[in-house]
């Protein structure tokens, strides 16, 4: 599949747009549930996704396959178009800002089902898809880095900034759960 | 992280609705129709934009060789010479001129010659004593200035070169002040007449 995708860009690159088509076949149906997982909403989720192939076009120059498979750089770009999108729209978690050390990062032992995906949703979208990925995908704190970082940022200082945010996140739904209990 | 699995299975549920998400069919058309202005923009971006540049160096180097053939505007300085009262025919006026000269700016600098004597003229027939009755004198006079003016050049047969249809306005705006000048002059002599005599 990894070289099937390479020729297509090789040619795309040659100048045969139509072959884009194939990779928006191939592609498009994950795109859509890796979007939804932060965007949540149908129509949202495909401009998302059509924004993600438009930009995916225009900078198909930058793609090192050395770097990333075809999908990771697509879910790349598909995740920090979902978080321009939530941008926009204003989306706002409304969480403690101070967060310190000793906070538990366990969730209490009376936590419903429910009250947990309440909780997850009042998380951030980057928190969301960086448990998304980790634990439910099982990707390396490495190929999460690349998802996720900056052009400019370096994928160690990346890694390392990701397994303490991940830490972060467990303290952020410990707290939102224990306040909830106190309601 | 203890309720590992009910984590996990909160983390399911989320992605059980993302999936939920199906792409719709036409996602496809959608998004090679909105690459084609791309594609498109992309193809013809570089020779269109030499050509703007092209045509913006064009431009410039045409404006830069106008500029250079563009007759210019001439300041003209002009002296009065003036001569002795009792040959106010022979009052000339001589045009320093600060670069070469064609025929048609000639005639131009003889119309401002013929206008300026007229003023002076007009002037002095204020300051006499019957400055309303138009003296044979000025009309003497002018005759011998009109013959004393260079002859016209021999393609302008006509008389418009030196008497156009229309005054030039800033000769007779000139002309006029200076006439509105003299007027004050002689107010000013006659009130302080008046004032004597009380």
């Amino acid at each position: 599949m990894t070289n099937d995708d390479n020729i297509i860009i090789e040619r795309i690159r040659g100048g045969e747009t139509s072959e884009f088509a194939q990779l928006v076949k191939r592609y498009g149906p994950s795109l859509m549930v890796f979007v939804g997982r932060i965007v949540a909403v149908q129509e949202d989720t495909e401009d998302v996704v059509q924004n993600t192939f438009v930009a995916a076009y225009q900078h198909l120059n930058d793609y090192d396959s050395q770097k990333a498979s075809v999908s990771t750089w697509l879910q790349r770009i598909a995740y920090h178009e979902a978080l321009y999108h939530l941008r926009k729209r204003k989306r706002q978690v409304m969480l403690p800002l101070n967060i310190s050390d000793d906070i538990p990062d366990e969730l209490p032992e009376d936590t419903t089902a429910q009250q947990l995906d309440e909780a997850i949703q009042q998380l951030s979208p980057e928190d969301q898809m960086l448990l998304q990925l980790f634990y439910f995908d099982g990707r390396s704190l490495k190929e999460i880095a690349y998802i996720t970082g900056k052009a400019d940022d370096s994928l160690n200082r990346e890694v390392s900034r990701l397994s303490s945010q991940l830490h972060r996140i467990r303290q952020k739904l410990s707290i939102i759960l224990t306040h909830r209990n106190h309601e | 992280m203890n309720n590992d699995k009910l984590f996990r299975q909160a983390l399911q549920r989320q992605n059980d609705r993302a999936a939920n998400m199906k792409m719709p069919d036409d996602m496809e058309q959608r998004v090679m129709k909105s690459l084609k202005p791309q594609a498109t923009k992309r193809r013809w971006l570089y020779p269109i934009s030499a050509i703007a540049v092209a045509a913006c160096v064009l431009l410039l180097i045409m404006l830069g060789i106008e500029q250079k053939h563009q007759p210019k505007q001439l300041p003209v300085i002009v002296e009065e010479v003036t001569e002795p009262k009792n040959e106010v025919q022979e009052n000339t006026l001589k045009v320093v001129e600060k670069d070469n000269v064609d025929k048609s700016q000639t005639s131009h600098v003889k119309l401002a010659n013929i206008t300026r004597e007229v003023g002076q003229l007009h002037t002095r027939r204020l300051k006499s004593s019957q400055p309303t009755k138009k003296s044979s004198k000025a009309v003497k006079v002018e005759e011998p200035l009109l013959a004393e003016t260079e002859p016209m050049p021999e393609e302008t047969e006509t008389t418009q070169e030196y008497l156009p249809t229309e005054p030039d306005p800033f000769l007779l705006a000139a002309a006029f002040s200076q006439d509105i000048r003299s007027r004050g002059e002689h107010l000013y002599q006659e009130v302080a007449q008046m004032i004597n005599n009380q």
